[in-house]
């Protein structure tokens, strides 16, 4: 026996907060060609957001299990939906800053960004490679054309056509694994047993699902395109991109790595595991997944070595991010298989950490790029780091917001950055990688210094009364809960969890031994 | 009589269309030199493989790989190809570096296919009708709470059909925000006497 | 040997018609072609009140008449020529495809009628003979996805004509092809969401079990019809060829065997057009838009329906007779020279003695199937087979009149332009077309 099988939940009570979101998205398309310019840029972004809010607030009923085995909710993913929502009521706050700024002719970036969410979500609640592979793709459909919105710049177009064009080869990629998949298993959810024979087939098939993924989350050597589309979206959308598509992305990498684990010990017995569950790894199955867990490692390792380094040059906010956003990745890809790598005998394999790293780094990207938004000028060119000189002195609150979330990706103390790292590291070190630990402290402190620059830049007293274009009470609102968020959840990470299971707790739910 | 001609003439099926498809996909990766060729005979690929599929009893499977793929997604392809008909690119070398990777990786991927599934090949009852209208639509309308609950699938796929559009008009429209042609030539021609 | 295949042969014929059916439907139906381009020619001198088809004739020595055939000697001298001309390629045109595409339409229209439910399933002793020769459940789609290969051969063929007259006209084609597939699917879903069947025989059961389509389904019905025009390329949506900008469109640059092929195709795709909207719309091989007289109505009564149908063709060819008599009546007064006068009353009294004979012979024919045909005489394998000839039948004088409304619309209706053409593609068509699926969805689940 293994972890704990989900129980069967109904439907709507289960998918509230994705089919809110969902309409609020309809009703902000339907109502689009009604309005007029401005008041699309008045009215879609607040349909939007608080269709968002109220799914954020949803969640606090939606109940814990699993719908036909397809999608389902528990502690973890409910706080990655949850992480999900709230990045998208932050990053439509950004699209508006932004949209209504450029005096934007269309409402549909709304829409979009509404379903981009959906998408997201589904992928966090999927159980199942098919809806897994919806979710993606409605996912990334939305944000290929988000990234695409300034229509009149070549950046754009340059950062659109690449992330297209890579996105659809590695759709496809994923699609070949999941076909491959279906073929071993004779099913599509995450964890199927294997047909007797077809291990192989099943090992080639997984390996191409996990590019695909790898693609999407933007980790090393699969991160040319992150720069490029970053820079080519609007700052407020490059937040959002930034952690929605991670947050989907680590989601299913993340159970389909602790479903494998869990088949690789032979304690899967069918059934959707949760995604905060305790595995009971055998020496057996630590065996089978040592060297890919080793991989993971070394493609973490390269990815914090070459966006750490890649950032340090950068003058460019989102260039920035999207460098900073590899080495982040590289670090969840620790996060994912650090647990994996028992010592010996058998062992309990839980992905805490990497729910508690993806949670902070979400919230905190897209409320960093949506402040980015609201102080940068009249173009987006404002986002450059000397034209952002002595902002934080004109506009205190926004300087003070983004000095958090920079602090939290930089993993300073008072922040969920911190908390995040602190547990990647200490794992490193009592898995006894100590090399590796110090190796990505010192790795770490490299990426500080480029954060402490962009600080440094936002206080500095050199800057002109560069002229803002003034920021929405929705930016305010959502930026600074976002930035308390930040904040409280380092004080106690604890409310991450829910009765009866534990998130990234030091006592793991104690599984049944396998039989 | 019949039943034995049918069971005879089934590989003669399956040979010929495998080999079309092989020749095709061969030709449309390194003998083609002009777009178009290439996508005629990705075309060729595709009415294979939908041979391929109604020989395995999949006969909508097949007919829908005709229809959206062969006549619909192809056809605007070929569209495409023929607004770029006088671009530079329309003759590529036949092999350059890229071919390869073009080479290689198919290789790779092929024979370890084979490897894995020579080993232990895929069983399926030869009979059983698979990708017919009717168990398609029984599976992915069933709401019982038993069922697979392709429906929510179905419903999501809508979804992402309206995405789709929403982004194709985003980024293609030539001016949001004044849907008609006329007032389009209005803008354009008070543009020119300013 | 040969006493063994004919006992074999006479042992099961049902197997042995199933067998020949698939090569002799395509032919039958293309010998339809002459006629509809003479229908065409007859057709658009009527509507545009001038004089037809009557310069090309034959000469019969003996006795000094000339037969003109109202026209359908043409046929012939068109089939000579574009047979026996110059094969000329342009010099400029990619060679391979430019001998390809001609092809294409044709193939595919001959394909076609397999799909097509000609007449109703036949159950013998051992088996079914399906009206249909692929009997598969997915029909309309697979006729679907014959009709959209079809264009290819006018879009290859354009392009390898590397003329900008031809590539416009291939261009427009795919365009307009991408376009209406989709309005045509939509608007058929709403009949197939009735009979509850993607299968062209169970659509064809329905209808004669409840009513004909078109009362069910008048705006699928409507929609389908227009968008069954665009596919054909027919007039008002022939902008694929579109002579008064493009020369001759998508077949500029082909003459001879090659434009042959692709005139005899259009053609083909009409009568398949026709018979795709009879059967899904008008019944196909049913009788009458009242349940009742299905299949084993006929089958019962097959000899009396054949009498009523002969008699109804003898009195349409006394009817001729009488028309050809007031011409003669009203040539005869006219001002012509007088040696032509004589040649034509020659001709009209040659016409009118033919006619008048068949006439009466069909009506003969009539009283002996009518006196004849019955299942006590003639055994259950006769029976069957005249009843699926009857059927066939049927479902080709339903087809003739839709073809009849393609030439009248061609020649009544002004060609559109082409963004006319798209915007009612996709801004009026596909709109209808969902609204009344909506609509058709919710009535059906209401009554159930």
């Amino acid at each position: 026996m293994a972890a704990e099988i989900m129980p069967t939940a109904s439907l709507l009570a289960l998918l509230a907060p994705v089919i809110l979101l969902l309409v609020g998205g309809l009703a902000a398309l339907g109502s689009e060609p009604f309005l007029d310019r401005k008041a699309k840029h008045t009215w879609l972004p607040w349909v939007v957001a608080l269709a968002a809010v109220a799914g954020l607030v949803s969640l606090a009923w939606t109940p814990v299990g699993q719908v036909h085995g397809l999608l389902a909710l528990d502690t973890a993913r409910t706080w990655l939906v949850g992480a999900v929502l709230a990045s998208t009521a932050i990053g439509i706050a950004g699209l508006q800053q932004s949209l209504s700024r450029d005096e934007f002719e269309g409402g549909e970036p709304y829409a979009l960004m509404a379903f981009a969410g959906v998408g997201a979500a589904i992928m966090v609640m999927a159980a199942d490679l098919l809806a897994l592979f919806v979710g993606l793709e409605i996912a990334s459909l939305s944000i290929y054309a988000l990234v695409g919105l300034r229509r009149d710049r070549l950046d754009s177009h340059e950062g659109l056509f690449k992330y297209f064009i890579m996105g659809a080869v590695f759709s496809a990629i994923f699609l070949y694994g999941l076909a491959m998949t279906y073929g071993a298993t004779g099913s599509t959810a995450y964890g199927a047993p294997v047909i007797a024979g077809r291990e192989k087939l099943l090992l080639l098939g997984h390996a191409l699902v996990i590019l695909g993924l790898l693609f999407k989350v933007g980790a090393v050597p699969f991160h040319a395109w992150s720069p490029d589309a970053y820079t080519g979206a609007p700052v407020a959308v490059t937040g959002f991109m930034g952690s929605v598509v991670k947050v989907g992305g680590f989601a299913a990498l993340g159970a389909i790595w602790l479903n494998a684990s869990a088949t690789a010990s032979g304690s899967h017995v069918g059934g959707v595991l949760p995604l905060d569950a305790a595995v009971t790894l055998t020496a057996q199955g630590a065996a089978l997944l040592k060297p890919f867990s080793m991989i993971f490692l070394v493609l973490g390792l390269v990815s914090v070595v070459i966006g750490n380094f890649s950032a340090l040059r950068q003058v460019s906010i989102r260039r920035l991010v999207a460098f900073s956003s590899v080495a982040h990745a590289g670090y969840m890809l620790f996060a994912l298989a650090l647990p994996v790598l028992a010592d010996q005998g058998t062992s309990t394999v839980q992905l805490g950490s990497l729910w508690y790293y993806l949670v902070g780094y979400a919230v905190a990207t897209a409320g960093a790029l949506t402040a980015v938004a609201a102080l940068s000028g009249k173009t987006d060119d404002g986002d450059q780091l000397h034209l952002l000189a002595g902002q934080g002195r004109t506009q205190p609150f926004y300087g003070l917001v983004l000095t958090i979330f920079v602090a939290s990706f930089a993993g300073l103390p008072p922040t969920i950055g911190f908390l995040g790292k602190f547990l990647i590291f200490g794992d490193l070190v009592g898995k006894g990688y100590v090399v590796w630990a110090i190796v990505t402290m010192l790795l770490a402190i490299v990426g500080a210094a480029f954060y402490l620059k962009l600080l440094v830049s936002l206080w500095s007293a050199v800057g002109k009364e560069a002229a803002s274009a003034g920021s929405s009470i929705m930016t305010r609102w959502t930026v600074a809960a976002a930035a308390i968020a930040v904040v409280v959840l380092m004080a106690c990470p604890d409310i991450l969890t829910r009765p009866g299971m534990a998130l990234a707790g030091p006592e793991p739910v104690k599984a049944a031994q396998a039989p | 009589m019949f039943e034995s001609l049918n069971g005879a003439l089934g590989p003669i099926y399956f040979w010929t269309f495998a080999v079309m498809a092989l020749a095709s996909a061969i030709s449309l990766v390194f003998i083609c030199r002009h777009p178009l060729s290439a996508a005629l005979n990705l075309i060729g690929v595709m009415l294979s493989l939908a041979g391929i599929y109604a020989l395995l009893h999949s006969p909508f499977l097949g007919v829908l790989q005709v229809l959206v793929y062969a006549g619909a997604i192809m056809m605007l392809v070929v569209f495409v190809i023929m607004v770029l008909n006088q671009a530079k690119d329309h003759q590529v070398p036949r092999f350059d570096g890229f071919s390869i990777i073009a080479i290689i990786l198919p290789v790779t991927i092929g024979f370890s296919l084979v490897g894995f599934l020579g080993k232990q090949a895929l069983k399926a009852e030869p009979t059983a009708v698979r990708a017919e209208i009717q168990p398609i639509s029984a599976s992915l309308f069933d709401l019982t709470a038993a069922g697979p609950g392709y429906y929510i699938l179905f419903e999501l796929i809508g979804v992402l059909l309206l995405v789709a559009v929403v982004a194709a008009v985003l980024l293609a429209k030539r001016r949001l925000d004044d849907p008609t042609p006329a007032a389009e030539e209005k803008k354009e021609d008070a543009h020119g006497h300013h | 040997m040969l006493s063994t295949i004919i006992d074999w042969i006479a042992a099961h014929p049902y197997q042995v018609v199933g067998l020949v059916l698939p090569i002799v439907i395509p032919l039958a139906l293309f010998q339809i072609l002459p006629l509809l381009v003479l229908m065409e020619r007859r057709g658009a001198a009527m509507i545009q009140d001038r004089a037809g088809p009557n310069r090309a004739y034959i000469p019969i020595p003996f006795l000094n008449v000339k037969v003109r055939g109202f026209g359908m000697i043409f046929n012939l001298t068109d089939a000579v020529k574009l047979l026996f001309k110059e094969h000329f390629t342009p010099p400029f045109v990619h060679k391979g495809y430019y001998r390809i595409a001609p092809a294409i339409p044709l193939i595919t229209g001959l394909l076609t009628p397999a799909l097509i439910p000609w007449f109703s399933p036949i159950v013998y002793q051992g088996g079914v003979l399906s009206g249909q020769t692929i009997d598969a459940n997915s029909g309309i789609l697979m006729l679907f996805a014959m009709a959209s290969l079809s264009v290819y051969g006018v879009v290859l063929g354009s392009w390898a004509s590397n003329s900008k007259y031809s590539l416009l006209g291939g261009m427009r084609a795919s365009a307009m092809m991408i376009s209406y597939e989709v309005s045509m699917g939509l608007s058929v879903i709403g009949m197939l969401m009735i009979v509850g069947s993607v299968s062209l025989t169970d659509v064809v059961e329905w209808q004669g079990q409840h009513t004909w389509g078109f009362v069910v389904q008048p705006v699928g019905f409507l929609l389908f019809l227009v968008s069954m025009f665009a596919e054909c390329n027919r007039n008002p949506f022939d902008v694929a060829e579109g002579e008064s900008e493009l020369v001759a469109g998508f077949h500029t640059e082909f003459n001879g065997v090659k434009f042959m092929l692709y005139m005899s195709a259009e053609y083909l795709h009409m009568i398949v057009a026709s018979v795709l909207i009879a059967t899904v719309y008008f019944g196909g091989y049913q009788l009458l838009p009242i349940p009742g007289f299905g299949p084993e109505w006929v089958k019962a009564h097959v000899g009396q329906v054949l009498a009523i149908g002969l008699v109804g063709m003898a009195l349409g060819l006394l009817g001729f007779v009488w028309v050809i008599k007031n011409r003669k009546a009203i040539h005869a007064r006219s001002d012509s020279n007088p040696q032509d006068k004589a040649e034509r009353a020659k001709e009209y009294g040659l016409y009118m003695a033919v006619f008048t004979l068949a006439g009466l012979g069909l009506l003969g024919a009539a009283g002996a199937s009518w006196a004849l045909i019955n299942i006590e005489r003639l055994g259950q394998g006769w029976i069957d087979f005249i009843t699926a000839a009857v059927q066939f039948n049927i479902v080709i004088a339903k087809a003739l009149l839709f073809c009849w409304l393609f030439v009248w619309v061609r020649w009544t209706i002004p060609r559109f332009r082409y963004d006319q053409i798209m915007d009612l593609g996709w801004k009026v068509l596909l709109n209808v077309a969902l609204v009344n699926l909506l609509v058709t969805a919710v009535v059906a689940k209401l009554i159930g």
